[in-house]
């Protein structure tokens, strides 16, 4: 109600002042035509207003949940819940487009959506007539959340209180937490090479398109299309080479992922095999640190809120920017001043990526010689 | 020995830590998978941090996981176990 309580009347002033003299200047000849470029140019800039205003709402604030709190992510994995432990904080999916941050320092959460949800509203804020359709998504986004949040408190309330646990046990968990760790890098390697076959596959769409419009005059002018057709061969040739490097290095990757997730399988089965668990979880925890980076990597996945804020911005200053000449000067200059702060949280993201990297690398090297010092009686913590 | 090979330290702390009794070096060598001469450097290396110690039985030197061992395995296990959770500090 706030969002659009914000962004009906906003959207209707900056439409004014942006397009109200334009508007004005159209002949009025055919009025139907004239009402309805009006309601769209409306309807768009009140959808990105309200989206802007609902994301803001919706996804920014932290929450703050009354009794116990959120269960530990290891107890969530155990139960077959998707988590993604970031640092300080870890993710949980409660829905296909749904999923609660909770900060590790307070015990409070926010409400996201997933990568799913998120290229959803991506998708839909691409049409300034749709645009509008992304607010009641947000919505629904939001609305499992909420109703996902008292479920996985009182979860932690029912969960029993862990004592002190024996060898056994601690060697099982950490056999089953490697198993999942080693299960979805091998996912993300999947993944990951079905985003890459698909960002090729659009590059040599849009190049081929940008050859095809090159082409087109020369061609209408019963030129020889010989230019479109070698280009066309070039760039399918270009095509299908990159696919090939990428799925011969995708099969590497995957193969050594999937090696891991056999060799714990077995171990968690108690079959035999080569050398022993403690050895293989030893061997595992060198793997540790490359499955973790595989779950942090992706910069655009990692904070929906803020990928979806950026992308809200630069469509909205780039939109401005390209009307120059036909609007108001000062929204040209507030268009420059989206696309700045878009830019400038983007490279926000990049030095956050960057140092999280560097520390986990600064801390797993202390934690190697913390393992040395296990066996050593001077040093034994 | 300088630097032990840490596999081969905690695949001698794994087996005896499971076994009741004190353990015959041969069988422990054959549990271990290394050879005799590797596993005697190991086992003096370990009997001076006192994780292992050497005991007679039946005309035969056995050898026996000390409670300072079972402590250096168990925190072994935890610090794996605290590792793969990703909690490094």
């Amino acid at each position: 109600m706030v969002s659009l309580a914000i962004g009906l009347p906003s959207g209707y002033l900056a439409f004014d002042v942006a397009f109200g003299h334009l508007i004005e200047s159209l002949p009025s000849e055919m009025p139907s035509i004239d009402l309805l470029m009006t309601v769209s140019l409306y309807l768009s800039l009140s959808g990105y207003i309200v989206l802007l205003v609902c994301s803001m709402l919706t996804m920014v604030p932290r929450h703050a949940v009354d009794g116990a709190g959120f269960p530990r992510p290891d107890a969530l994995a155990r139960d077959g819940r998707e988590v993604i432990v970031r640092k300080g904080s870890y993710e949980i999916r409660v829905a296909k487009f749904s999923a609660i941050r909770v900060y590790e320092e307070d015990g409070t959460f926010r409400c996201l959506p997933t990568s799913t949800g998120l290229w959803a509203i991506v998708l839909l804020s691409l049409g300034p007539q749709i645009v509008i359709f992304a607010f009641p998504f947000l919505l629904y986004i939001n609305d499992r959340c909420w109703k996902s949040v008292s479920a996985l408190t009182s979860e932690k309330k029912n969960a029993r209180i862990e004592t002190e646990r024996g060898i056994d046990d601690l060697i099982r968990d950490s056999l089953l937490r490697t198993y999942v760790l080693a299960t979805e890098a091998a996912d993300i390697r999947r993944t990951s090479f079905h985003d890459h076959t698909l960002i090729l596959v659009t590059i040599s769409l849009v190049a081929w398109t940008a050859l095809l419009v090159l082409s087109a005059p020369a061609i209408v002018d019963r030129g020889s299309p010989w230019w479109l057709s070698l280009g066309s061969l070039i760039i399918a040739a270009l095509g299908i080479t990159g696919f090939l490097i990428l799925r011969r290095r995708s099969r590497e990757r995957i193969a050594r992922e999937d090696e891991w997730v056999a060799k714990l399988f077995s171990a968690i089965r108690g079959e035999e095999i080569a050398g022993s668990s403690i050895e293989l979880l030893l061997d595992a925890c060198l793997e540790v640190p490359r499955w973790l980076s595989l779950h942090r990597k992706g910069i655009w996945n990692r904070e929906p809120g803020k990928t979806l804020l950026i992308f809200i911005l630069l469509v909205a200053g780039s939109n401005g920017l390209m009307q120059y000449g036909s609007i108001w000067w000062g929204f040209v200059l507030l268009s420059i001043g989206l696309l700045a702060i878009g830019i400038s949280i983007f490279l926000h993201m990049v030095i956050i990526t960057g140092t999280e990297t560097r520390d986990l690398a600064s801390e797993w090297e202390d934690r190697m010689k913390e393992m040395c010092s296990l066996l050593e009686p001077a040093r034994r913590i | 020995m300088d630097r032990p090979d840490l596999y081969v330290v905690a695949r001698i702390l794994e087996r005896l830590w499971r076994e009741k009794e004190p353990m015959l070096r041969t069988r422990l060598q054959l549990a271990v998978g290394t050879n005799f001469d590797v596993l005697t450097k190991y086992l003096d290396w370990m009997q001076g941090r006192d994780l292992v110690a050497f005991v007679e039985n039946d005309g035969h030197q056995k050898v026996l996981l000390t409670a300072e061992g079972r402590d250096s395995y168990h925190k072994l296990v935890i610090w794996i176990n605290e590792t793969v959770h990703g909690r490094f500090r």
